[in-house]
């Protein structure tokens, strides 16, 4: 399966990865390659196979519902991290177009 | 006590002496720390050093009636274990600056046995790689040859095991990341059963088949550290119940393999493989002989089958778990007039190669009108695979084979070969892809020097099983206070 730089470029958007022309070369050629190899499971004979999510069945578990404050971060805590804060919100650029 | 220097000390041995006040654990520390200083420029075990340990003043209490099991036990965490105030880095320039407000569950559980974390260990970026060479900050080296990658993706913790940094460590299993770099550094890798140790705190790479990982010097210190941290943890879903073994119950005796019965899948040690792999895989089985067990003759599935799904399934996971890596509320931002350009410039300036050709495969995997061909064809082969191993067991205590299929292999050999390097942990993966515990264990050496190792597999929490085998084969061959020391470059 040969991957061209037309559906890396989709797949790069679509992972929000902006990509140099070297980059999505060299990409296309990486992918294309994995992708063949795993053809190899063609071999297995799978179409009557179950598929398999978790390998045993302790998954979300629940717990009670019950808040704990103590476990809660301070907001001041959070934003310390924050790229970019007016120490209240995180601050991003604007997300709807209104020109 | 012993006349060894405390560096040389294993953990069990330092958590002893330390609880009945016989060492000071600042001691014990200083010396591990020196290893370091002396052993550092060679091998850059550490993204993060801490003097003197993260403190644990902070610590959970143990469980009434638990007692320490790592007083004074200096260890090396794998940096995608989040650690309160010390900076987790995942080896990748988009968490360059990054300092967690709390602690992974296993980290917390360290602190409450005693142990002193005396760093952060470099890895492949977010655990993705089989070599250390793709960390954002330069890669590790082999102790016991320079110009030789450790194995990855948790290879700073096993050279800072190895090297005598710290007494043991943690890493992370997805594929094989704590048992291929163990074989490549004369250590034991535990990768537990899946659900065994938290992952709260483990930042996801492919929460299916992510787990935390143990090195260690000997089956003793390995089941120590596994006890000491196993437990279900509430904040982790997939937690299994109740503790992995009982440590002070554990026969590491001479005889505790007498009896077990071992499946060799004899396929699987054809061509390609190393000829000194080979010859010590035929050691430990003349030793698991000796030590009377019964070797017996299993089939497997192709283990390429085992790479070709993992593949699908890690990359899928991933690119779902890193898109939280948007530079909207922590690491790295890349400033834009909007927000879509903010994050594609954020994630191409943060992340490094692999990390972006993994994040676009599993994205091509997941997307519309491929997903049955390539996720949904995965899962479908994984349920056959853990079918496979699970018929291979019945009969048998645990499957034995090569870790890995050649010694460790030099920097750059693979770099440029995405799938070479994916092909450097075919053994390692059909026990991640079935949950299954297994342990990679030190099976001699090659006449370069170079180490080599093998592998136990047993059914879902039986890791008593394998740290029995492995303390049958210290009996036989290789006492590890006897050990092979790596010697420094000059």
């Amino acid at each position: 399966m040969a991957m061209n730089p037309h559906d890396v470029e989709h797949i790069a958007l679509l992972a929000r990865i902006a990509l140099t022309d070297e980059e999505r070369a060299k990409m296309g050629r990486d992918l294309s390659a994995v992708l063949d190899y795993v053809r190899t499971l063609d071999a297995l004979g799978l179409e009557n196979e179950e598929p398999l999510s978790h390998v045993h069945d302790h998954f979300a578990s629940s717990r009670a519902d019950v808040a704990k404050a103590a476990a809660c971060l301070p907001r001041d805590v959070v934003l310390a991290q924050a790229p970019e804060s007016d120490g209240v919100h995180f601050l991003v650029p604007p997300v709807v177009d209104t020109r | 006590m012993t006349d060894r220097p405390y560096w040389q000390w294993s953990a069990g041995e330092i958590a002893g002496a330390v609880a009945a006040g016989k060492a000071s654990g600042d001691e014990v520390v200083r010396a591990h720390e020196a290893q370091a200083d002396l052993w550092e420029p060679h091998v850059h075990a550490f993204l993060t050093r801490v003097p003197g340990g993260i403190p644990s003043s902070d610590a959970p209490a143990l469980a009434p009636g638990q007692r320490p099991l790592l007083s004074g036990v200096p260890v090396a965490i794998k940096d995608n274990l989040v650690t309160r105030g010390v900076r987790t880095t995942c080896g990748s320039k988009i968490l360059e600056h990054y300092v967690p407000p709390y602690d992974a569950t296993v980290v917390a559980r360290l602190k409450a046995h005693g142990a002193r974390i005396v760093g952060k260990s470099n890895l492949d970026e977010f655990a993705m790689g089989s070599s250390t060479e793709n960390s954002g900050y330069g890669p590790s080296r082999n102790p016991y040859d320079v110009s030789r990658v450790p194995g990855g993706s948790s290879g700073g913790s096993a050279v800072a095991v190895a090297t005598g940094q710290a007494a043991v460590g943690l890493g992370s299993e997805t594929g094989g990341s704590v048992r291929q770099p163990a074989a490549f550094t004369n250590l034991l890798g535990l990768k537990p059963t899946y659900g065994r140790l938290s992952r709260y705190g483990l930042v996801a790479f492919a929460s299916s088949m992510d787990q935390v990982g143990v090195f260690s010097r000997s089956a003793a210190d390995g089941a120590r550290v596994l006890a000491a941290l196993s437990g279900h943890d509430p904040l982790d879903a997939t937690s299994l119940p109740g503790p992995a073994l009982d440590f002070e119950a554990l026969d590491l005796g001479p005889e505790t393999a007498n009896g077990l019965v071992v499946g060799v899948p004899r396929a699987l040690l054809g061509d390609g493989l190393d000829d000194d792999v080979a010859e010590g895989q035929r050691i430990v089985e003349a030793a698991l002989q000796a030590a009377g067990a019964t070797v017996r003759e299993v089939h497997l599935l192709p283990p390429s089958s085992w790479v070709a799904t993992y593949y699908l399934l890690a990359t899928a996971e991933a690119s779902s778990n890193l898109a939280r890596f948007d530079g909207i509320r922590y690491g790295l931002r890349k400033s834009a007039s909007n927000v879509l350009d903010l994050y594609r410039e954020t994630r191409e300036a943060g992340f490094g190669a692999e990390v972006k050709r993994r994040i676009l495969l599993g994205t091509y995997a997941l997307s519309a009108g491929y997903y049955d061909a390539y996720y949904g064809k995965a899962q479908k082969a994984r349920r056959r695979i853990q079918q496979d191993l699970a018929a291979a067991l019945e009969g048998c205590d645990a499957l034995l084979f090569p870790t890995t299929p050649t010694p460790a292999f030099k920097l750059g050999e693979k770099a440029d070969d995405p799938l070479a390097m994916y092909l450097s942990d075919i053994f390692t993966i059909g026990a991640n892809l079935a949950g299954l515990p297994a342990l990679s264990v030190p099976a001699g050496f090659t006449g370069g020097g170079l180490p080599v190792g093998v592998q136990f597999t047993a059914r879902a929490s039986r890791e008593d099983v394998l740290y029995r085998l492995a303390a049958a084969l210290e009996h036989q061959l290789t006492d590890p206070k006897e050990r092979r020391w790596p010697t420094k470059p000059s």
